[in-house]
């Protein structure tokens, strides 16, 4: 080794002491005890005592998740023991695994922690939809309320158009399998199979400086998340049981009873055929006088909720372990939808000698999932509840499902009786994501460690449909079957080599060096059969006449060379620089490689001003900028191809595909952050506060061509985005003594603008591309009401304001507002009274708009209503002269657009919810006990109020990125009640 | 103990050296390959991947058919699922989904042909065969183009405007303007005469009759060059038409087989071309089965006059079956999960294109009795004698129905045409060579990238 370094050891002795907490005086296991400027440290037993040798002179760092931070100088004395103080607002001292030993969470680090207490026992499936409120610069969209979907999360807006947006997951250091990768589902989400009890932090990092370690994935900021680990002392339970019930968060449309149906048909027919259809629907189509709600009728009585987990931990100072299982279980509102997941993980770390640990990792999570048939599948129980006419029962008298005529069961209408299906047919998903990691860690000397990471991560999806031959989907094939199964395998290989140094007393160096390489393998086979006899069988080779099979494959690499560079100055100044290369095979040749950075630095101005610490105890000013990328397109973007499939007449085909562009290279993300964090009176208000401007350049932009061409699109990297904002979090101990109150906030706004594009003014669907506006911009004719003179439709002739016409085609298209919440946060306040304790939180979005997709079927004017009813507001219509009405005069097969796209069905989304309340009493508070550290028993209400400003906007306003509504599952309401016992 | 660490140490190292080679960024291609073509049998394949192409359900898969078939005096739609409206009711926009789609598909299988047309490759020993495919590939891109010409060319609205012919494929900026529709008839007609003649040469005249060859290319040019009308073109189709009759392969089939027929994929004696679809490629829900059948979406319905017009005796009004007092075309798309081959050439179209094309020339009047009474004798009908141009023209709508051809049939005719409501009573009238939504809009995806397209007015 050719370091060498000159250390003073001044007299050394060995100091103790016990750590307690100030609230309730216990001792504070596992708090890490440091000496400041060094590596050396050790951490508080179970018992919270520790043992450390230093120097007089040198300053002890205490600190532990979500405590402020603690020095204090070693003097004379000992012994030194040490209360801490609880610290709602922390942002530093959580653990999380980075590369190697080493955190990728700088001081200079634009990053919010969610902490573990904020997440357990949520009856919410999915980890990332757990993050919504609690931390700034995210969305998440759920967009439906089938447990287990998948859902979108946006960091610091949308950075790119037609490559990835979706962040980096690093969980335990290692980025993994993330999205949805189910085929027969609606949706799904592999992260899923993760149990939220067993994270103690997650971490979401928002700045180059934080993101560019992570280089080609990173453009859309990094999720980090960290798993519970042991810590020594004695082994230390936790028990908790969960069980409650689901409701819908926001109750919807309401679709039309008979009579009202009937009233709306009639007035159609009369007004355009004539009075001879007066009474035409109870007379010719309900002679029978059937009112059946469908919206009911698709519903389960009562839609369980419930949840076990057991966790054990604890270690000796060689071996520490972590050991949990957990059951979770949701159904939805509509039946034959739900999830629920087993899981287990084992984390071990054991210290073979002086230098040398070893770790691993191993989680198993076993996910079961139903979805239903979603958008305009006639299967869609969301579907039937607006399209199905209530004139059509659901059973017969003798309590059999009414599936209409022998030889074409359908309903009146044409439809399917979906509550039939909904007993009969399913679509399900068992997913089994196994991980292991294996930890290698070899302190070469004191200050030099290397450390080596393998990740082997394996998703199995076996999934299964059902369709039966009596009535639906399956009535002409005689009943149809499909399995298909998937499976990802992933595998990351990290070396890091980690540095530590000193020059002089305050200037502390940290040297990183990085090699990782990954590997993602994909496959999957599908098989299907028609023509099954007997019911009960849906094995694929029961069907008698076997339909095909069919599998594909691919793999996807990446490599990296990264190192950095940490500085600080007597924790006062601090500096960090990061330079990572990385490769990726989705490029040609020539352009596979690209170069990522960043820089930046932090000051603490409190600490060079030494005030009193009941005044200002931190103050620090951050800058970084940086340059991060993206390559998340498919692997055959770069290539001109012939593609295969299918056969015609028993021969073999070629397709001509892939729209070549050889020259397609990285998109490039330069987010440059200002930040300030600070901390007032004790802690007691610690807040922060970000502005960020984020440049995409390169876009990698999916170019529509001519269809004359015979392609529709080719990516290339043409213009750039940006998007600006700012973040505030700011967090308090209102009240500290017994009657506690912290209250916390999390506001973010985030603004979107296309700054160049090749070709502007793109039109897809309902939105456009247009330089200067939002990337998610609205784009379609301005409705203007209804003529209470004649009830026509009207529409504003430019798109924004004054004249109006009843012709649609003569109104032009101009933009509309966006869909994406440009301002959102949470709320959260709590309160603890000796043994009470509540905690809330509401969370919001504001300036975006929902747009209905189905409201041209659903609230057309009496152009549909006679086959599909639609909404009750159909109700509200013009009926004659001077009538104010919210729909046009209803007409029979119209043919007058006014369903057409406008901004008629698109709605403010604006809204505010009251995502969780809970009420908890801990016993042990009360009747303090030898045998139990906690027991809590608590009410938790979860979306229990949803107030949307748009008096119009009848559907869920939290719905997909795109905006536009899609019979989607509505969002979920639970209320449960639990008990928590740790020991 | 040491020694395990350090060759554990050095292990990683070597890993870690040997991972990151930039052959580890090279990863296999499974399902796709170079676009190179190899071999005759890439040809071949490529020419099955445009016929495959061309059984998209918005192309000839359905949507091709049902456009043919709903407007014009046949047929209504009843709206019972919401399908093809916009082409029913003329009140398409120019965002229209069926408007977009078919044009995308067409382009998408001409972009497929101008591949194989213009392929290099080149296999001294088997130049036949090479022939042979460019020789499909020609005839079945004229036929593309016709099928633009009449869905987007202003032909019958008073119009010049063709559409954009792209011979080569080309993925790069391209933003070509519209042809004129004499221009789109010149390439059509040099397509066909070019690829009648390489089948010719390729000395191949026969084969299977799911692919084209030299006598169902000269069923369609017959086809194409009735519906051009012109004096010249009526000549050719006369001339193409009596090649096909010319073969003995290919029969009329009898009364007692007629509804059977439509129900045989690629083997029956009448059929001169099919686009095959098959169990493994079934259309399912998107079939013309299910829009045309009561057992599934049953939209497009026979207008009652039509269906009224047929003799008792005629075979072909068996075609037809009542539900609920409804009358429903039920046995030429027969099969409901849709897995019936395309029937797209049948020798009785031929028979009636030359007695039409003979009655207009006043070429042979003995001939066009025989031409139609081969087809009307085995309907259960009584033989012509001295047959005229409108019983003809009657007969080839009454054999012809619900397979897209009548729209098309009564345009060249320069006939207007009637609109029916959902009920199937008649409601409008469009006027020949006037009324602009005889056609459909050039997709407003096509005028927003490419500025150079002109727009078809009244969308």
């Amino acid at each position: 080794m050719a370091f060498v370094m000159q250390i003073s050891l001044a007299q050394e002795k060995s100091v103790s002491g016990t750590v307690t907490s100030v609230s309730d005086g216990l001792p504070l296991p596992g708090v890490n005890v440091l000496v400041k400027g060094t590596t050396r440290g050790v951490q508080t037993d179970f018992d919270g005592n520790y043992a450390i040798k230093v120097s007089t002179g040198e300053t002890l760092v205490f600190s532990f998740v979500s405590m402020v931070k603690k020095e204090v100088v070693v003097g004379s004395s000992n012994t030194i023991d040490v209360t801490m103080q609880e610290d709602i607002a922390a942002l530093d001292e959580v653990v999380v695994v980075g590369y190697g030993t080493k955190s990728t969470v700088n001081e200079t680090s634009s990053a919010s922690v969610v902490s573990a207490d904020q997440m357990e026992d949520r009856p919410i499936a999915g980890v990332n939809n757990l993050l919504k409120g609690f931390s700034t610069g995210v969305v998440v969209n759920a967009g439906s309320g089938q447990p287990g979907a998948g859902s979108v999360v946006r960091i610091r807006g949308i950075s790119s158009l037609n490559a990835g947006t979706e962040p980096l997951y690093v969980i335990d250091g290692v980025p993994v399998i993330s999205g949805d990768y189910s085929r027969l589902n609606t949706t799904s989400d592999v992260l899923s199979s993760i149990n939220s009890n067993d994270i103690e932090s997650m971490t979401v990092l928002k700045d180059a400086s934080a993101t560019a370690i992570y280089g080609a994935r990173a453009a859309n900021g990094v999720i980090l998340i960290t798993t519970k680990s042991g810590k020594s002392g004695s082994p230390r339970f936790g028990f908790s049981i969960e069980s409650g019930f689901n409701e819908k968060a926001v109750d919807g449309p309401r679709n039309l009873t008979a009579a009202e149906w009937a009233e709306l048909v009639d007035e159609g027919l009369v007004n355009a055929l004539g009075s001879a259809y007066e009474g035409y629907t109870n007379d010719r189509l309900n002679p029978n006088g059937v009112d059946t709600n469908w919206g009911d009728a698709i519903e389960r009585g009562t839609a369980n909720q419930q949840q076990v987990n057991f966790s054990v931990s604890g270690g000796t100072d060689k071996l520490r372990y972590f050991s949990s299982l957990g059951f979770f279980d949701q159904e939805s509102i509509v039946r034959n939808s739900m999830f629920n997941r087993t899981s287990g993980r084992l984390k071990v770390t054991y210290k073979l000698s002086d230098k040398i640990t070893i770790g691993q990792n191993i989680n198993a999570g076993f996910t079961n999932l139903k979805t239903l048939s979603s958008g305009g599948g006639f299967a869609n129980p969301m579907l039937a509840k607006y399209f199905a006419r209530p004139s059509d029962p659901v059973r017969n008298e003798d309590g059999t499902f009414y599936i209409g005529p022998a030889g074409n069961p359908r309903m009146s209408n044409g439809l399917f009786n979906v509550p039939m299906l909904l007993e009969n047919n399913f679509n399900k998903a068992r997913t089994l994501k196994l991980t292991g990691i294996t930890d290698f860690s070899y302190d070469i000397t004191e200050n030099l460690n290397f450390s080596s990471r393998l990740s082997l991560d394996n998703t199995m999806i076996e999934e299964d449909s059902y369709q039966n031959p009596l009535h639906g989907d399956g009535f002409t094939p005689k009943g149809r079957a499909y399995a298909y199964d998937t499976r990802v395998f992933d595998y990351v290989f990290q070396n890091s080599l980690n540095y530590d140094f000193n020059l002089g007393d305050k200037n502390n160096f940290s040297v990183l060096l990085v090699q990782e390489a990954q590997k993602n393998h994909y496959r999957n086979v599908s098989a299907s059969s028609e023509g099954y006899g007997k019911g009960g069988f849906y094995t694929v080779s029961v069907g008698s006449n076997i339909l095909g099979a069919a599998g594909t494959r691919s793999q996807s690499t990446n490599a990296a060379y990264l190192g950095s560079l940490s500085y600080n100055f007597d924790n006062q100044l601090f500096l960090d620089a990061t330079f990572r290369r990385e490769g990726n095979s989705n490029f040609a040749e020539e352009n596979k490689w690209g170069n990522f950075w960043s820089v930046s630095g932090a000051y603490d101005v409190a600490k060079g001003l030494d005030f009193d610490a009941s005044s200002v105890n931190e103050l620090k000013v951050r800058v970084s900028y940086g340059q991060v990328g993206n390559a998340s397109i498919g692997s055959t973007s770069s290539l001109e191809y012939f593609s295969f499939g299918g056969e015609y007449g028993g021969r073999i085909p070629l397709f001509v595909g892939g729209v070549a562009n050889p020259d397609l290279t990285w998109e490039v993300n330069k987010p440059l952050n200002f930040g300030l964090d600070f901390g007032l009176f004790n802690n007691r208000l610690t807040g922060s506060f970000d502005y960020f401007i984020k440049k995409t350049e390169d876009l990698l932009y999916s170019i529509p061509l001519s269809l004359t061409t015979g392609q529709t699109s080719k990516f290339v990297n043409a213009g750039s985005l940006e998007n600006k904002g700012f973040e505030i979090g700011l967090g308090g101990r209102i009240f500290d003594n017994d009657f506690k109150w912290n209250s916390r906030i999390n506001f973010s706004f985030v603004e979107n603008e296309l700054t160049s594009l090749l070709q502007n003014d793109v039109i897809s669907g309902t939105k456009i591309l247009r330089e200067g506006e939002s990337i998610n911009t609205y784009y379609m004719r301005k409705w203007a009401g209804v003529d209470p003179a004649n009830g026509d439709p009207l529409w504003y002739i430019n798109g924004k304001d004054g004249a109006t016409t009843n012709v649609y085609s003569k109104a032009e298209r101009a933009t509309q507002g966006n869909s994406l919440p440009n301002y959102t946060g949470g709320f959260i306040n709590n309160f603890s009274y000796k043994g009470f304790s509540i905690e809330t939180m509401l969370t919001f979005a504001f300036d975006y708009k929902v747009y209905d997709g189905w409201a041209a079927y659903l609230q057309s004017a009496g152009s549909y209503t006679l086959s599909y009813p639609g909404y009750a507001n159909n109700l509200d219509r013009w009926q004659e002269p001077g009538d104010v009405a919210l729909n046009p005069k209803n007409v029979y097969n119209n043919s007058n657009q006014n369903q057409a796209t406008s901004t008629r069905f698109l709605y403010d989304g604006d809204h505010i919810r009251f995502s969780n309340l809970q009420i908890g009493y801990d016993f042990t508070k009360v009747f303090p006990s030898s045998t139990f550290s906690s027991v809590l028993l608590y009410l938790r209400g979860t979306n229990i109020i949803t107030y949307t400003f748009d008096d119009l906007l009848e559907h869920d306003p939290e719905t997909r990125t795109s905006g536009v509504t899609d019979l989607d599952l509505p969002p979920l309401k639970s209320y449960t009640v639990g008990v928590k016992v740790s020991f | 103990m040491k020694n395990i660490y350090k060759i554990l140490f050095a292990g990683l190292f070597l890993l870690t050296v040997t991972a990151c080679s930039n052959d580890f960024l090279e990863n296999e291609q499974f399902s796709t390959t170079p676009q190179n073509i190899e071999s005759v049998e890439d040809l071949k394949a490529l020419m099955s991947g445009a016929m495959i192409r061309s059984k998209d359900v918005t192309y000839y898969g359905r949507d091709m058919i049902v456009f043919g078939t709903v407007r014009g005096d046949v047929a209504f739609s009843d709206a019972n699922s919401g399908r093809f409206r916009s082409p029913a009711y003329y009140n398409m926009i120019s965002t229209d989904a069926y408007a977009a789609d078919t044009f995308t598909q067409i382009y998408r299988v001409i972009g497929q042909l101008n591949v194989i047309i213009n392929s290099t490759f080149q296999n001294a020993s088997r130049e036949a065969e090479i022939k042979n495919i460019k020789g499909q590939a020609l005839v079945w891109r004229a036929n593309a183009y016709l099928d633009l010409l009449k869905l987007y060319g202003q032909e019958h609205t008073g119009g010049t405007l063709g559409v954009p012919l792209i011979l080569e494929y080309n993925t790069g900026a391209d933003k070509p303007a519209r042809a004129t529709v004499a221009e789109t008839h010149a390439q059509i007609t040099a397509d066909f005469e070019a690829g009648i003649a390489l089948l010719e040469e390729s000395g191949t005249l026969k084969g299977p009759k799911d692919l084209i060859n030299y006598y169902s290319a000269n069923g369609l040019a017959a086809r194409y060059y009735l519906y051009k009308n012109t004096p010249e073109s009526i000549q050719l189709a006369y001339d193409r038409a009596s090649v096909v009759i010319g073969n003995t392969d290919y029969k009329v089939v009898g009364a007692d087989l007629y509804l059977n027929s439509f129900s045989e994929n690629l083997t029956s004696q009448n059929s001169i071309f099919e686009i095959a679809v098959g169990d493994k490629a079934r259309l399912g829900t998107n079939s013309l089965a299910y829009i045309y059948k009561k057992q599934g979406y049953g939209d497009i319905r026979p207008v009652a006059d039509f269906v009224n017009s047929f003799d008792a005796a005629d075979i072909r009004s068996k075609a037809f079956t009542v539900t609920n007092g409804n009358k429903y075309v039920s046995s030429k798309y027969p099969d409901m999960s849709g897995n019936n081959s395309i029937k797209f050439l049948r020798f009785e179209e031929v028979l009636l294109t030359r007695a039409e094309a003979n009655l207009i020339l006043g070429i042979d009047p003995v001939e066009a009795d025989n031409d139609v009474n081969r087809v009307v004798t085995n309907r259960g009908l009584a033989p012509f004698v001295g047959v005229t141009l409108a019983q003809v023209r009657e007969q080839r709508k009454k054999e012809l129905f619900f397979e897209g051809q009548t729209y098309w049939d009564m345009l060249r005719q320069g006939l207007d045409i009637p609109q029916y409501d959902p009920a199937g009573n008649l409601v409008d009238t469009h006027v020949y060579g006037q009324d602009p939504k005889l056609i459909f809009p050039i997709p407003q995806r096509e005028l927003d990238v490419n500025k150079n397209i002109q727009p078809n007015p009244g969308f």
